[in-house]
This record gives structure tokens, C-alpha cells and sequence, in this order.
């Protein structure tokens, strides 16, 4: 996301398939999309839907219950299309909680929402729990630019995590905003290093337990375990 | 002069090792995530730091010289008085610096360190435990 001069919100175009019988849901989806520069596809169909990822469209907002007789097909559809490509992102809605939440996140639904009154609304969750989740490859690329200039610059020796953090290449991550959460957290896994800061900087969010405040090995399993239950993926 | 004691990690940081600890990172960062003593303020400052050390029972000292039960820490500032780095002296044979994230040190004066940590601005001491 990116603000024009207009100050208006400028989203990455793109487009989802979304699966939803209910009429009046399907154009407040298709309402909520287009008011963040996304198009809708609709299908009224797993077969439809799997018809087009594998003709490679990648993201997907699926109804769990399609009329009374398909009561499940959004479940099977959530299925199949992760059997087409782990990495397709579908987005779950549900009138219903509890056990079909589970289920669809067994089934590693990319994310589950009960609806709510307004499906506009509903639509921008799943749209910033997308964005959220899947960095540009712009983003990535800078993301990774600004990560090797961070560790260029600021010596190992350093020993302010003040510097550290005000550092042009490391306040210019935090800038990037929630599409670096991911990166950052895979950062944190596989090439540990001080990006605690910037992971609060951006969520607002601080899972690390006061005992551990300092221990920065438990501070990252924190932030790694957090990041897996917001149900980010790197 | 200065000679390497143990390899580099980054679960402890100078202000831990002059405070005699090796697994938490001290740091008065406002976000609150490292560990830095309830009574000291959160603030990147020297009066902060001595705050810090107070609390393990350090008051400032008017000399660096080893002293028989007596046990020193440095503390040092860059240019702008910004707390750098903090080194713990080991009684006669110098004094013991970690490195940010990189390597334990022992070092002969306290100025024998990367540049960049600047000058030694406060010495404290404490009767030895």
C-alpha cells in the first residue's frame, strides 16, 4: 500500500476469485475489492475455481456453504485448490465458527472469518491479511537491499541497539511496513539478529514475555510462534 | 593490546557482561523489549547507565586504577555523549570488553577497542563479590 499525492490509499491491483452463492454478499465482496483497486472473479463452483488456478490465478475468497445441498463445497474447493499449489491464497468465509474453523484451517486455509454484516468490510480484512502475508517481490527486493546494507554498516561490535535501530537501512524496513512482517520473521529464524524493534515498530504487537525481555533467543521462538499463529507464511 | 576469551554470540551484550550476566542483552530502549533494571530510566543516557550500575551497587570512582577488592566498570561515549559500551576491569590483568555481538575480549586499557565505541566518560566501582 502506498499513498498517492492525492493522499489516497493506492492498493497493487490484482484480482481474486471469489466463491459465494448469496448475491447480495458476493456484490459487497465485489464492492469491499474494488474500493482497494482489486477486481473480482466470480465462480459459482469448485470446478470453476480449480479450472482457474490452474490456469494460475493465485487468490481465492471462498464461501464454506454453497446453498443447502453444498454444504461443504467450500471446504472441498479450500482443498483442491491447495492440492493445485500450497502457495494459492484462500481466504475463508463462514457463517459459521467453531468446528468449521478448524477445519479449514487444517485444510491451511490462508485465513478463516466468521461474515459480518458488511461484506465491504469483510472483503478489506481478507485484502490486508493478503497483503499482509505475501511481500511484493519490489518489497522483498528492497527489504533484502536494505537488510545487507543494515548488516554492512552497523559493526558486529556494535553494542546500542539505539543505533542499531536508527539506522537509515533499518528505519527505511520498519518503513516498508506490514508486507516486511514476514521477511522479517524469517530473518528472525534462519539469520537471527536484532529485528525485535522493528517487529513491534510495524505490528504494535509485543508477544515476548517480560521474563524474557533481553533473552533474545526466546525473543525470536516468540515472534516466530506469533507470526505462525497470525497464520503468516515464509 | 587485546586478546579473545570466547566466541562471538549475540545473547549478551557489553552492558550485560560488565554487569557480570550472559544470557540477556541490557538495553534501555523505549520499546521495552531488552532487559534493563526496573530502577534505572529507560533512557539512552550516561546519568541513566550509572543509574543502571547503582542498582548492582556501583558508584562513580575518581580513578581507573586496579584497587585490591575493589571492582571497576567503564563506561564510554561517542562523540554526541551517546552511551556506547561498557567494560568490566578484571583486576590486574586489564580489563573485559564484549563486543556488541561479536567476540569477549580481554584488553590491557580501556582504550584499546573499535573507534567507534569513542572515549571513556564515567568510571564506577564497587566493593568486590
Amino acid at each position: 500500500m502506498s499513498i498517492a499525492r492525492s493522499g489516497r490509499l493506492v492498493w497493487p491491483q490484482g484480482e481474486f476469485v471469489v466463491l459465494e452463492d448469496n448475491r447480495q454478499h458476493l456484490a459487497g465482496i465485489r464492492q469491499g475489492l474494488a474500493d482497494l483497486g482489486w477486481r473480482a472473479r466470480s465462480v459459482s463452483s469448485s470446478s470453476g475455481a480449480l479450472r482457474l488456478a490452474r490456469r494460475g490465478l493465485k487468490n481465492y475468497i471462498v464461501d464454506i456453504n454453497m446453498g443447502i445441498d453444498r454444504f461443504s463445497e467450500g471446504l472441498d474447493t479450500l482443498e483442491k485448490l491447495k492440492q493445485v499449489n500450497a502457495d494459492i491464497f484462500v481466504a475463508v468465509l463462514s457463517n459459521y465458527g467453531g468446528p468449521w474453523k478448524v477445519r479449514a484451517l487444517k485444510l491451511r486455509a490462508d485465513g478463516f472469518w466468521k461474515k459480518s454484516a458488511d461484506q465491504r468490510a469483510d472483503a478489506r480484512r481478507v485484502v490486508v491479511a493478503l497483503l499482509s502475508r505475501r511481500p511484493r517481490p519490489e518489497v522483498e527486493e528492497r527489504f533484502q537491499r536494505l537488510a545487507a546494507q543494515w548488516r554492512k554498516e552497523v559493526p558486529k561490535t556494535c553494542s546500542s541497539v539505539t543505533q542499531m535501530a536508527m539506522h537509515p537501512a533499518y528505519q527505511g524496513i520498519i518503513g516498508l511496513g506490514w508486507e516486511a512482517v514476514p521477511l522479517l520473521l524469517s530473518e528472525l529464524e534462519n539469520r537471527p539478529d536484532h529485528w525485535f524493534w522493528a517487529l513491534k515498530a510495524i505490528t504494535g504487537k509485543n508477544p515476548i514475555k517480560p521474563a524474557h525481555q533481553g533473552v533474545v533467543e526466546a525473543m525470536a521462538r516468540a515472534w516466530i510462534a506469533w507470526g505462525r499463529r497470525q497464520g503468516y507464511r515464509w | 593490546m587485546w586478546q579473545e576469551i570466547s566466541p562471538a554470540t549475540w545473547t549478551y551484550n557489553c552492558m550485560a557482561f560488565a554487569a557480570e550476566e550472559n544470557d540477556r542483552v541490557w538495553w534501555p530502549d523505549p520499546m521495552g523489549l531488552y532487559y534493563w533494571p526496573e530502577k534505572a530510566p529507560r533512557e539512552v543516557t550516561i546519568p541513566a547507565f550509572v543509574l543502571a550500575f547503582r542498582t548492582l551497587g556501583y558508584e562513580p570512582a575518581t580513578n581507573r586504577d586496579w584497587e585490591p577488592g575493589i571492582q571497576k566498570v567503564a563506561l564510554y561515549v561517542d562523540d554526541e555523549g551517546n552511551p556506547t559500551h561498557a567494560a568490566r576491569q578484571l583486576e590486574k590483568c586489564g580489563w573485559l570488553s564484549k563486543l556488541g555481538d561479536d567476540i569477549d575480549i580481554i584488553h590491557d586499557v580501556p582504550e584499546d577497542l573499535p573507534v567507534h565505541y569513542g572515549s571513556v566518560t564515567v568510571i564506577l566501582k564497587r566493593r568486590a563479590r
